[in-house]
């Protein structure tokens, strides 16, 4: 293919593949073009938005981070347990966002001092998370019965709007400020698209890449929160494919995988063409596997093309 | 150009190339020929289409019009193989030897022997590789490994492998770039012994002195356009720069002579392992120091560790009388000190991010409030800086890979000076860069020592050290073995320092 023509297809496809798939589910499903089920997407989709937004950070830096599901799984049945055990839902939930701090700033430690790719350091992580959500549940989900916190995260909201939609968009905008407006934003490009270049100028690289890992932490924090809400319980394998769907995110949104370019406002896209096509494929009783696939296929066709745009130029 | 009773011994002619990309005319109908046993130069500035042509000839890129003759039969390179199998081999200034594995393997790589056509026959490869090494009279082990090696012996392996069979015509592409003294030395003596063997060398530099040594023929373009091709004994040097930039270049401005020099940094003592041994120096503000040396004597180790880029084992520093113990790049910058790295592509710039950001990378400190950028004084930042050192690019948002090398490299040296240094050193600052770049660095780096700047600049190529400096430090072993006044001082009494064995625990003071 014509580099400049998978340019234009990668720069073009967010948008028109979230048309075609909002037509052709709105065509294909009654139940899909309509208030409601755009406000269930937008809850839905929460958990998604923020990792993703995370994950455009992380790629942006040239690491990746494949532990978040199984992170996710771990925080929630904490979250879960901290409560059964008498714990007010407050507590429990700040702390819950501390420990996930602390698991990506781990994970950036390990990366950066220990010269270790990001993706074994992850990989490890998410061996580590999946057993120990396990051992803290015997494979049983633990509800959650404090109503309190279910309906704040789930059916109460601010200005007639649902409040994960809020944090969502308030985690968007700080995103986007952060990394267009600010020195720390302006500088994880330099150390993502040449980390030699940007040490020699004065940017702390190190300090730079442990940063973002620990702001994925905060984000995947509040993202197992607003999770264990919806699901009303904490369970081990509570978001089988959150890590797929936000590189998948992330890729769709044209990112470069070998690090020095992504765009929050793109990665929103990609999120969101991704949670359509979740809320679609559900309405449509698209087999589980089948919805793998799919996904599989997308994420592969997105890099493929990303690789085919970027042309000579790595 | 070309004397009509050695037809015979042509053996590469490109007639009438034009090659455009869009919105440009790379080439326009040049035509340029090399004959067995020549070194044919080639000379021009950055973007004046040498390495469009050299891309044809390695069959990289397809001319839009002319056309190839080797050895008198029209041909059609479609691929870089295309131009092997004709013999034509291309030698690029980025070396493409893998240093994963070791030289003998790199030199028969694609054409490794076989023994029953799946096992790799080991001792018939290094045989083999040792044949081809010695037979070029190069000093190597066929099984030493890559990574073992200077660059001067990679470029040596880079070349091996092009003469794995003796090729009809070989390319060298600005070999001496990354070169020490001696290196050169053996890479000419193998250009020598190349071109005896019949050989037709198309040699790319920007080194006066290596064309003069070498060629035989020189051919210069500028702007795409074929200006000269001529016998090397029809140019003088000024001749052959004016034919390079249409325009006669002050390439020597006067050193200025700074009297009442105060001491800006003074470095005692500083070492690190065996690289950077017992160093004192004083640089002073409003002088330009050279420093000279062979490569690996520890020049950039030296600076690295002035610039905060690495820590010293032992030894102080003394900035303005105060104590300077940078222990990263920002400190240094924060106190007023500025690096220039010596390879832009690799150290000094980001080329995928614009002339703006790149500018900026430095500054972001100051161009911020509690960390909040303010794009305006970005922009400014950019703008200013650009149009001082002349960065001819359509916008400061555009990407620094598109810009030429010379271009690139005032990026490069444009956001340190806009830190406003108070020490600057420079780390090479004109390799690669074309001449009218050249003369306009020099003139700025003599401007910065005139406005107050201590400048110390380190380079490979002796006459620049002669020509900016007001003193120079030549170091070998990892010391200074001397530092001399810039008027007096010449290639050999420079050259004679280089070589000097120091005896351990006799560090030479300034």
């Amino acid at each position: 293919m014509n580099q400049s023509v998978a340019k234009l297809l990668r720069d073009v496809m967010p948008y028109l593949g979230l048309v075609l798939l909002v037509g052709y589910f709105s065509f294909s499903s009654e139940f899909f073009f309509n208030a409601r089920n755009f406000e269930r997407l937008a809850t839905d989709s929460a958990t998604l938005m923020l990792v993703a937004f995370g994950m455009t950070l992380v790629i942006l830096i040239g690491e990746i981070d494949l532990s978040v599901s199984a992170v996710v799984g771990l925080l929630s049945v904490v979250l879960a347990q901290m409560m059964v055990a008498g714990l007010a839902w407050p507590i429990a939930m700040v702390l819950v966002i501390v420990l996930s701090v602390a698991i990506g700033t781990m994970n950036g430690v390990i990366t950066v001092y220990g010269q270790i790719p990001s993706f074994i350091v992850t990989l490890g992580m998410l061996a580590i998370a999946t057993g120990l959500a396990f051992v803290f549940t015997g494979s049983v989900s633990v509800a959650i019965l404090q109503y309190d916190f279910l309906d704040l995260f789930y059916s109460d909201q601010i200005f007639g709007l649902p409040i994960p939609l809020i944090i969502v968009t308030l985690a968007f905008l700080t995103c986007v400020g952060l990394l267009n407006r600010t020195r720390f934003g302006r500088e994880l490009f330099a150390v993502g698209a040449n980390m030699e270049a940007a040490r020699l100028s004065g940017v702390p690289v190190k300090q730079r890449k442990v940063t973002v890992f620990a702001i994925m932490g905060l984000l995947v924090g509040v993202g197992a929160v607003l999770s264990a809400a919806r699901l009303g319980n904490g369970a081990p394998g509570s978001s089988p494919t959150l890590t797929l769907d936000a590189i998948a995110a992330v890729i769709i949104g044209g990112a470069s995988l070998f690090g020095g370019w992504a765009s929050v406002v793109r990665t929103l896209l990609g999120a969101l063409l991704i949670a359509v096509l979740n809320n679609g494929m559900v309405l449509l009783n698209v087999n589980i596997d089948a919805q793998y696939i799919v996904k599989g296929v997308i994420i592969l066709f997105a890099v493929v093309l990303e690789r085919l745009a970027s042309g000579a130029r790595s | 150009m070309t004397s009509p009773h050695r037809q015979s011994s042509l053996r590469l002619v490109l007639t009438g190339i034009t090659k455009r990309f869009p919105g440009v005319t790379a080439l326009d109908d040049v035509s340029f020929d090399v004959r067995a046993g020549e070194v044919h130069a080639f000379m021009g500035e950055n973007g004046a289409g040498k390495s469009t042509l050299m891309k044809i000839g390695a069959g990289i890129h397809k001319p839009d019009a002319g056309h190839i003759e080797v050895e008198g039969a029209r041909v059609t390179l479609g691929s870089p193989s295309d131009a092997t199998d004709l013999g034509i081999h291309t030698v690029f200034q980025e070396l493409t030897v893998l240093d994963n594995l070791d030289v003998g393997q790199n030199i028969l790589i694609g054409q490794e022997p076989m023994r029953g056509g799946v096992w790799l026959d080991r001792v018939a490869l290094y045989r083999e590789a040792q044949a081809v090494l010695d037979r070029l009279d190069i000093k190597l082990d066929a099984r030493a490994p890559i990574r073992t090696l200077s660059t001067g012996q990679r470029q040596m392996v880079e070349i091996a492998r092009a003469c794995g069979e003796t090729p009809k015509v070989l390319v060298l592409d600005e070999p001496t770039s990354s070169l020490g003294r001696q290196e050169e030395e053996l890479l000419f003596a193998l250009v020598d012994r190349l071109r005896a063997d019949g050989v037709g060398i198309v040699y790319i530099t920007h080194r006066m002195s290596e064309v003069f040594r070498l060629a035989d023929r020189i051919t210069v373009l500028r702007d795409g356009k074929h200006v000269v091709t001529a016998p090397r004994a029809d140019f003088t040097r000024e001749a052959l720069i004016a034919a390079m930039v249409g325009r006669s270049v002050d390439e020597r401005p006067s050193g200025s002579a700074v009297e009442d020099l105060h001491v800006a940094l003074r470095v005692e003592g500083l070492a690190r392992g065996s690289v950077v041994r017992d160093v004192s120096f004083d640089l002073h503000a409003g002088e330009v120091l050279g420093v000279a040396g062979l490569m690996g004597a520890g020049r950039t180790e030296l600076a690295r560790l002035m610039a905060g880029v690495d820590a010293a084992d032992s030894g102080q520093m003394h900035l303005f009388g105060e104590p300077f113990a940078p222990g990263n790049v920002a400190d240094a910058i924060a106190a007023g000190v500025a690096y220039l790295p010596e390879d832009r592509k690799t150290q000094g710039l980001i080329l995928s991010l614009s002339v703006a950001d790149n500018i900026a990378l430095p500054n972001l400190g100051r161009l911020s409030r509690s960390g909040i950028l303010s794009m305006t004084k970005l922009r400014e930042l950019a703008t200013i800086w650009s149009a001082k050192l002349g960065i001819r690019a359509a916008s400061p948002q555009v990407a620094v890979d598109t810009l030429s090398g010379g271009n690139q490299q005032k990026v490069a040296i444009a956001k340190w000076l806009a830190t406003e240094p108070k020490v600057i050193l420079l780390d090479e600052p004109t390799r690669g860069v074309d001449v009218g770049a050249k003369a306009e660095i020099y003139a700025l780096i003599r401007d910065l020592a005139a406005q107050g700047a201590a400048v110390m600049v380190i380079s490979s190529e002796l006459p620049e050290v002669l020509q900016i400096s007001d003193r120079i430090a030549v170091m070998a072993h990892g010391r200074i073995a001397g530092i001399v006044p810039a008027e007096g001082a010449t290639e050999e009494s420079l050259l004679d320092l280089a070589f000097t064995e120091v005896q351990d625990g006799q560090g030479v003071a300034a």
